[in-house]
């Protein structure tokens, strides 16, 4: 069984889900406390979302400086699975486990609504169970959400496959119309040169289970842990 | 040591989304003032800080910029020193 581990920071307000979620598909977890040093025993990282430290400065960046994301840090350089949602990555990207950064949505409102999302790569281990071009229905709630990543850095992002989805309409096409947010080329989620650190806007946690209205982020947990078993 | 005023202005980077900017922009035309082309919203940080001189002082502030008060991935910065004159 997959050991998941949520970090909760002041001001994280989907950890709870995460851990709901998670527990419900049949896997293990457990909460972190943002002081805590160790992570020994947990298999996959999760950073949920929520307004860590209210956001102040820059979204993620106060969380990205607290002491359990040394730990974090060593755990990714260990080559072990992390994911942020949402305010999760926005404070990986903050702290430079991955490019980008972010900056507040195109029409300047709290964006809170069901998105669809394209697979764009399946080599991470959150999305290693799934098929490119595979379209999951994903819900995003956010203020700060635009993806931001400019010139080379954003071409080679591209070139090395480290765009993981993409904001797309139901059928899979990747538009304007379908993205909510003004992130750049579309982009809802990204990962690590190494493919195993992974950020994502859309909230998988919230759409776990048929009766809060759908199951596809089932399939990112389901991808990590069965890697995690390998 | 000395106490210098430091005053860091953090803008978005060109090329990078300022939505607040363009809002802003609107709304100023939609006031009248048509004769307003661009606008850009960023911050104004204050801090006082203790160096032995002017160049210890900025340098600290840049350090500060670039770990931790601007992201430049989307923000540039500049940073003004003065001494603090009289009594405080």
């Amino acid at each position: 069984m997959a050991e998941f581990g949520v970090i909760v920071f002041p001001g994280s307000n989907c950890d709870e889900d995460c851990v709901r979620a998670v527990r419900g598909l049949g896997h293990g977890c457990v909460s972190v406390w943002h002081e805590e040093t160790s992570l020994a025993g947990i298999d996959c990282v999760i950073i949920p979302g929520g307004f860590s430290y209210g956001d102040y400065l820059r979204a993620g960046v106060m969380a990205s400086f607290s002491p359990v994301m040394g730990a974090v840090k060593s755990f990714a350089r260990e080559g072990k699975p992390v994911l942020g949602i949402c305010n999760g990555f926005q404070i990986m990207a903050e702290g430079g486990l991955l490019d980008g950064a972010f900056v507040r949505n195109s029409n300047l409102r709290f964006v809170c609504e069901w998105t669809y999302v394209r697979v764009e790569s399946t080599r991470t281990p959150f999305t290693a169970s799934l098929k490119e071009g595979d379209v999951l229905r994903i819900p995003v709630a956010h203020r700060e959400g635009a993806f931001f990543c400019g010139g080379r850095r954003l071409e080679d992002m591209e070139n090395s496959g480290r765009v993981v989805f993409r904001y797309c309409s139901k059928d899979g096409e990747v538009c304007a119309a379908s993205n909510p947010n003004g992130s750049v080329s579309n982009i809802a989620g990204v990962c690590s040169d190494g493919g195993n650190l992974v950020g994502m806007m859309p909230h998988p946690e919230r759409c776990c289970d048929e009766i809060i209205g759908g199951t596809d982020g089932a399939a990112v947990f389901e991808s990590v842990a069965k890697w995690a078993e390998g | 040591m000395k106490t210098f005023e430091v005053k860091v202005e953090i803008r978005p980077a060109k090329g990078v989304l300022d939505p607040e900017g363009r809002a802003v922009l609107s709304t100023l035309g939609s006031l009248g003032f048509g004769g307003v082309k661009s606008v850009t919203v960023g911050k104004i940080i204050e801090m006082s800080v203790e160096a032995d001189d002017e160049a210890a002082a900025r340098e600290q502030s840049l350090k500060m910029c670039g770990e931790f008060l601007a992201n430049p991935v989307i923000e540039v910065f500049s940073v003004e020193v003065s001494e603090r004159r009289g009594g405080g």
